[in-house]
Parts: C-alpha cells; sequence; structure tokens
C-alpha cells in the first residue's frame, strides 16, 4: 500500500516546496535570490568609491538592501545550517571537500549572477516562482538554461 | 512585517533545499549530465503544485504576483551565461547560500563569485542595459497566449509536469528509488 512516509524524498519534499511558493505569492511576493546579490554589490560599490548619482538611481530600481526580499538569503543560510545540524555534526570531509576546482567555482558563481542580471531572475525567480505564476519569460528562460547548463556540464564533465 | 515572512521563506526554502540534496554540487551536477533526476524532479513538483493552485486561491484571495518582463535579448543572453556558470560548477545563486550554510566551505567561493557577477553587471549597465531590455514583449502569461482561463493554463501545466517526471527515465546511475 502507498505510504505518502515511503514516498521519495523529491516527492515530499516538492510538494512542500510547491506549498511554500504558493503561501509565499499569497502572503507577501514571490521568492527571488538574485537581486540580493545585486543590491549586495551596489551597496560595497557604494562603500568603495563614495555616493554617486547612478548608484541611487539603481538603489531606487533595485530596493535598498533593507528590501524585506534581501531577508530570503540570510534565511537561506540558516535553513541549510539548521537541516544539516539535524542530522548530527557535519563531517571534516564535508566540509572541505571539494567538487570542482577553484577557478571554476568562481567563474561559475561570477557567470549566474551575471547571467541572472542580465535575464531579470534567477533558478528561484524566473524558474521557480516565474512558472508557477505562468509567465513566458520564467518559461524561456527556464529552457535556454537547462538547454546552456545541460551541455556545458556534459562537456565539462569529459574535460574534467 | 514582510522582511519576517521573506525571512521565513528563506528558512524553509534552506531547509528542503538541503533535504532534496540540492545543495550539493556533486548531486546537481549528475542531474544535469542526465544522469539522474530527482532534482529535476523535484523543480517540476514544486511548480506542478503552485501553478494548479496558484489560480485557483485568486478566486478567493488576492495575490501578490510579479511577473517578470519577457525581453527577449536578455532572458536569452543571460540565461545561456546563467546555465554556463550553472553546468560548470552545480551551483545556484540560492543553493550556494545553502551549502555554505551547511559547512561546504567550498561554496562560499561561489558567493564571491556571485558578488563579482552582480557588480560586473552593474558597473557595465550604463552601456549595455538598453541592449539587454530589447525585444521586450511585455510580461505574457500562458492564459493570454493560449487563450484559455489561468485556472486550465494552471491545471495543464501542472498536468504537464507530473507527466514529465513519471516519464523520465528512473534509477538511471546511482539515483535512489
Amino acid at each position: 500500500m502507498w505510504s505518502w512516509r515511503a514516498a521519495p524524498g523529491w516527492l515530499r519534499l516538492g510538494v512542500a516546496f510547491g506549498l511554500l511558493v504558493t503561501l509565499s505569492v499569497v502572503l507577501w511576493g514571490p521568492i527571488g535570490v538574485s537581486s540580493t546579490y545585486h543590491r549586495l554589490a551596489i551597496s560595497l560599490l557604494r562603500s568603495l568609491t563614495g555616493e554617486h548619482a547612478a548608484w541611487l538611481a539603481d538603489v531606487a530600481r533595485m530596493g535598498a538592501l533593507s528590501a524585506p526580499e534581501t531577508w530570503i538569503l540570510p534565511g537561506l543560510f540558516m535553513g541549510g545550517w539548521l537541516a544539516r545540524r539535524c542530522k548530527g555534526p557535519v563531517l571534516p570531509e564535508e566540509r572541505t571537500q571539494l567538487s570542482t576546482p577553484w577557478p571554476r567555482r568562481l567563474l561559475a558563481g561570477v557567470l549566474i549572477v551575471l547571467g541572472a542580471r542580465i535575464a531579470g531572475g534567477c533558478t528561484s525567480g524566473h524558474i521557480i516562482s516565474g512558472i508557477s505564476q505562468q509567465a513566458v519569460s520564467g518559461m524561456v528562460f527556464g529552457a535556454v538554461v537547462f538547454t546552456s547548463a545541460i551541455l556545458t556540464a556534459r562537456l565539462a564533465g569529459r574535460s574534467a | 512585517m514582510t522582511a519576517i515572512l521573506a525571512a521565513f521563506s528563506g528558512v524553509v526554502m534552506g531547509w528542503l533545499i538541503q533535504e532534496v540534496g540540492a545543495s550539493d554540487p556533486r548531486r546537481l551536477l549528475a542531474n544535469l549530465r542526465l544522469e539522474r533526476f530527482d532534482i529535476i524532479r523535484f523543480m517540476a513538483v514544486t511548480i506542478a503544485v503552485a501553478a494548479v493552485l496558484l489560480p485557483l486561491l485568486g478566486f478567493v484571495t488576492p495575490l501578490h504576483t510579479a511577473i517578470k518582463p519577457l525581453q527577449w535579448v536578455g532572458v536569452i543572453v543571460g540565461g545561456v551565461i546563467f546555465g554556463m556558470g550553472f553546468g560548470l560548477a552545480g551551483f545556484c545563486p540560492g543553493t550556494c547560500v545553502v551549502a555554505a550554510g551547511s559547512g561546504r566551505r567550498e561554496a562560499w567561493l561561489v558567493v564571491v563569485g556571485g558578488l563579482l557577477g552582480a557588480a560586473v553587471y552593474h558597473l557595465t549597465a550604463p552601456w549595455l542595459v538598453d541592449v539587454w531590455h530589447r525585444w521586450d514583449v511585455g510580461r505574457p502569461v500562458l492564459p493570454d497566449v493560449v487563450g484559455l482561463p489561468a485556472w486550465a493554463t494552471g491545471a495543464l501545466l501542472g498536468a504537464g509536469l507530473v507527466l514529465a517526471v513519471v516519464l523520465l527515465p528512473r534509477g538511471v546511475r546511482n539515483e535512489p528509488s
């Protein structure tokens, strides 16, 4: 007999995430992450170079660092911390494990946020929240991202 | 109040991402190499649930929707660049933060790279932002495109995603049943 508890993790957790996305749109707005990187970068650049009219225009467009969406990022950190600690202490090899060489990870970080800002959203804002709201932009972005990512992962996997 | 709700959403989202294994870049890369499909299934189920529920809830409560514009140049160029980064290391802007929280030190470099990427976008925006915003066709949604009510397109979208989840190969390599 089928049991919810015995259902695969992707199904149980996917339903839970779907309910979270729904609840977010009902209560306050769609979940998105990459705009917070932009707000953080603007703040860092401002502190390095001083005030500039262009920064102010950008802050007005992006929302200040104190915008509510900014709080998703520390929330994600806390969620990862809590979920991992509930499983027991983090193993030393888990802390120091390197899945890819450091230049690749640094470049990947640059590309994911640069690409997300150019497109106006990332996996959470464009793909998860966007397609959930039936936005055509999210569907186009999702199709392009997965095509590009699958090709890159296969090519990079071959060269690794 | 909105900030508290956003933070709470972040904590729950981070928990779910960690639990399903999407904060493990090796797991994401295996999905992108089409060796296993658990994270792809997770994303499809997430979207299916929300796509079906949101239009129905729209009948009984106002929704805080925010549809992103379809600016063809930005969405396609940004999508290609994003996909390259995603496929190189198996991290997204959100999953790298969850991974850092879970104790994976390697994820911090992706976060730093992300801030650099945002700075590159910001500093080049005065010259390039008009290019990214070209071919802007507004904010189309599926009901506009197919001429059906949102609850019907939401149900069709959800059904299509569930069908995809069912049809995806099972247990291709190293995938638990």
